[in-house]
């Protein structure tokens, strides 16, 4: 069951991310579910829920990078966060979803600029993406944890805000 | 006398050599998967990645139906009027084919390979990449072969132009993903008829994609460049038909003359195309009665 929550959520956010950046618009909704199935499920869904995510992500634009690349800096948020804070309130949840929406598109900025070349690179365009995503998925990821815990718990899996108290 | 000790696989130099092949195997498996990944996922997403633009022109068409009588007959008054004019051109252009397969006749050369254009639009593109790389609506069930040029329309000094965007490069049934000219990816050779020189784009990979300039390599010293002056295919790649316009010579990289020792110089064009702005766009296909081209 968790399997198939994580791999459906992940598959409609993916596609949900690729529509909206089909409109100039970079905005991590795989990251959010990713760092969600990090606390909330533990590492192990969490790492499947990055590469899964990832994967899609990059088959999806066509980019020539693998690994997940702006999915695992979440990933790794994900764990750190699942130990050392607090977990209990869903508007609490801002505070990382500002964290995350600067962790997706932060590598792949640096790595259009790794491969475009350093010669020119145009500073302008993650100075203007990174914060409205850093803002986005502030208010997104309290929705993606109040609407991801009422899923789990119909279906009798562990919770996010139940995770550590 | 003393048994003979038998050598080791290692000894007989067969476990490095497995380790080679092994390693090559890997390597392949892993291209080929990669390849695989990417033709899958664009026939399996396509149907979710196409609804945006289905969904658009969908209501486009309807939004026709909101337009006054007057005005529809106004368009279609004004789509004939242009109609008649490309036809003129159409024609003008098979007279110049039937007198320029008469020369080569002549001359004793193998007839040109014959090329259809497929119209296609951009069904998705990626924020971060987004003058990059695109996927377009038109895959091998239409004909499209990586490697094809991909070409848009933009308004000329007479009418419309043809402008190269840039080139399909992994293709899947019902789509293909193709990297524009700011791509360092995508490197093919460019003319300048007016100095009568050839380059090659984005042959060195340094890249200057994001002030809307790419880069121009190898071009010879001794040639005279004018600023300005227009960038066209040369036809040597195999689907890209040649004197299709690329854009204009913006940049040239100072040589010192006297004391430098180097043959050649490096230039930055401007595409003619606002690669950002694009939506409906044209594909080269290969016409199926005419033979393959051959890469020179």
């Amino acid at each position: 069951m968790r399997i198939l929550l994580v791999t459906v959520t992940v598959f409609l956010t993916a596609v949900a991310e690729a529509w909206l950046g089909n409109y100039l618009m970079l905005l991590p909704l795989t990251g959010c579910a990713v760092f969600y199935f990090t606390v909330s499920l533990g590492d192990r869904m969490g790492l499947f829920a990055a590469l899964l995510g990832g994967a899609l992500t990059e088959l999806l634009y066509g980019r020539s990078i693998w690994l997940a690349a702006g999915l695992l800096p979440v990933y790794c948020f994900g764990c750190y966060w699942q130990r050392r804070q607090r977990t209990g309130e869903v508007a609490l949840a801002a505070v990382p979803g500002l964290a995350v929406g600067m962790l997706v598109p932060a590598p792949l900025y640096l790595w259009k600029y790794l491969v475009m070349g350093w010669r020119r690179p145009d500073w302008m365009e993650p100075l203007v993406f990174i914060p409205v995503a850093m803002i986005f998925c502030a208010a997104w990821l309290p929705l993606t944890v109040w609407w991801l815990d009422r899923c789990a718990g119909r279906l009798g899996l562990p919770r996010y805000r139940e995770r550590k108290e | 006398m003393p048994p003979r000790k038998k050598r080791t696989s290692w000894q007989l130099g067969y476990w490095p050599l497995a380790v080679l092949v092994i390693s090559g195997g890997v390597l392949l498996i892993i291209g080929w998967a990669n390849l695989a990944a990417r033709r899958w996922s664009m026939d399996f997403a396509y149907p979710f990645v196409a609804t945006p633009s289905v969904l658009a022109d969908t209501l486009h068409d309807e939004s026709l139906a909101l337009k006054g009588a007057r005005a529809l007959a106004f368009e279609v008054e004004n789509l004939r009027r242009e109609n008649a004019l490309l036809t003129a051109r159409a024609a003008r252009m098979d007279e110049l084919e039937r007198e320029n397969g008469e020369l080569r006749a002549a001359g004793g050369m193998a007839p040109p390979a014959q090329y259809r254009y497929r119209a296609c639009e951009i069904i998705l593109r990626d924020p971060v990449g987004w003058n990059e790389h695109f996927t377009i609506s038109a895959g091998s069930d239409s004909g499209v072969l990586p490697g094809a040029a991909v070409l848009a329309l933009v308004p000329g000094e007479d009418g419309l132009t043809v402008t190269l965007v840039g080139v399909v490069r992994t293709v899947s049934r019902h789509s293909a993903r193709v990297v524009t000219l700011l791509n360092p990816e995508l490197k093919l050779s460019a003319r300048l008829p007016e100095a009568d020189e050839v380059g090659f784009v984005n042959a060195e990979g340094a890249g200057a994609a994001s002030t809307g300039l790419v880069e121009l390599n190898y071009l010879p010293v001794k040639g005279n460049y004018l600023l300005g002056e227009r960038l066209e295919t040369t036809g040597l790649e195999a689907m890209v038909p040649g004197g299709i316009a690329m854009g204009r010579l913006a940049e040239l990289e100072p040589v010192n003359q006297r004391f430098g020792n180097t043959a050649y110089r490096r230039g930055f064009f401007q595409p003619l195309a606002d690669i950002g702005k694009l939506r409906l766009l044209l594909v080269v296909v290969l016409d199926r009665q005419s033979e393959p081209p051959a890469a020179p």
